[in-house]
């Protein structure tokens, strides 16, 4: 076996096989641009915190229409360049059965605290096929950026608890993107 | 080239490669699976005080969920670069002895 094996991997160098990668190749643009909507996102979320109880910090402000308008327009054209990466689909689900006894805690605790609430949300699960493993997490970024701007209509303005927990909502799917982004750098 | 050699040779580059990189994931997985809970107790706890609504609650936990699919596809792309580093160190140790047998750089 590792006989074969060994030569396997001669004749694969011998061929010109002298690397090789595997999930989507490393895209400098989205990197730069995740980088800069973690900063105007930062520096939105502060300036409506020094804002409060004025109309600047309002959902319908100026500064609150360009933010959104900007960075909505900046999550989209990352989705598009890390689609075009590669069309293979995140094979995440094999990871899923190995990752199982690591994730259990935390969708469990997802149920509980849902279930003292008496609050379920539904499972769209589903949405992410096809998607390469770069665009699944640019896309959960999507979704809590989305959630940002859900908050600030609903309320009008953001609290301070609800400023934090969007902000740090955006840093952990910022951080999950850059990560998947930088795999293969 | 002796095989056996060249094999141990492989499996001592590659075993030194994914050790480190495991690390790596297993940090990173850590990290981000404690974030998450402190994301979970805070939706809560605003809920509770009543700074976010039961919709803005679901919005949120629905996000959250989508997280722990955005840290699978993230440590799929870390595993899956993890292996590439494996097997191109047992393809340098191949190159480097090819290279050697010769006298000058074939591959």
């Amino acid at each position: 076996m590792l006989r074969s094996l060994t030569v396997f991997l001669v004749v694969a160098t011998l061929s010109g096989c002298l690397t090789v990668q595997f999930g989507e190749p490393y895209d400098k643009v989205i990197d730069d641009e995740l980088n800069s909507f973690q900063k105007s996102t930062a520096e939105f979320l502060k300036s409506m915190q020094q804002n409060s109880g004025n109309a600047k910090s309002s959902y319908g402000s100026d500064e609150s229409k360009k933010y959104y308008a900007s960075s909505s327009a900046s999550l989209s054209n990352m989705m598009l360049r890390a689609s075009l990466l590669s069309d293979r689909e995140c094979p995440s689900q094999r990871v899923a059965k190995i990752a199982t006894p690591a994730l259990t805690p935390s969708v469990e605790r997802l149920d509980r605290a849902e279930a003292g609430l008496g609050i379920s949300s539904s499972n769209n699960e589903g949405t992410f096929a096809g998607m390469n493993c770069s665009t699944v997490a640019i896309w959960s970024l999507q979704e809590t950026h989305k959630n940002l701007e859900a908050d600030h209509r609903e309320y009008g303005r953001l609290s301070a608890g609800v400023a934090q927990l969007n902000g740090l909502s955006i840093d952990q799917s910022v951080r999950v993107a850059l990560t998947t982004v930088r795999a293969n750098k | 080239m002796n095989p056996n050699q060249l094999a141990s040779q492989m499996i001592s580059e590659a075993s030194q490669v994914a050790i480190n990189s495991w690390n790596a994931i297993k940090s990173t997985a850590v990290t981000e699976f404690r974030g998450l809970s402190q994301r979970i107790v805070m939706i809560a706890r605003l809920y509770a005080q009543g700074e976010i609504s039961k919709a803005g609650a679901r919005r949120h936990f629905k996000a959250a969920r989508y997280h722990v699919i955005a840290i699978l596809a993230m440590l799929t792309a870390l595993v899956e670069a993890a292996a590439a580093k494996i097997v191109n160190a047992a393809l340098k140790v191949i190159a480097d002895a090819v290279n050697a047998a010769i006298g000058f750089k074939l591959v």
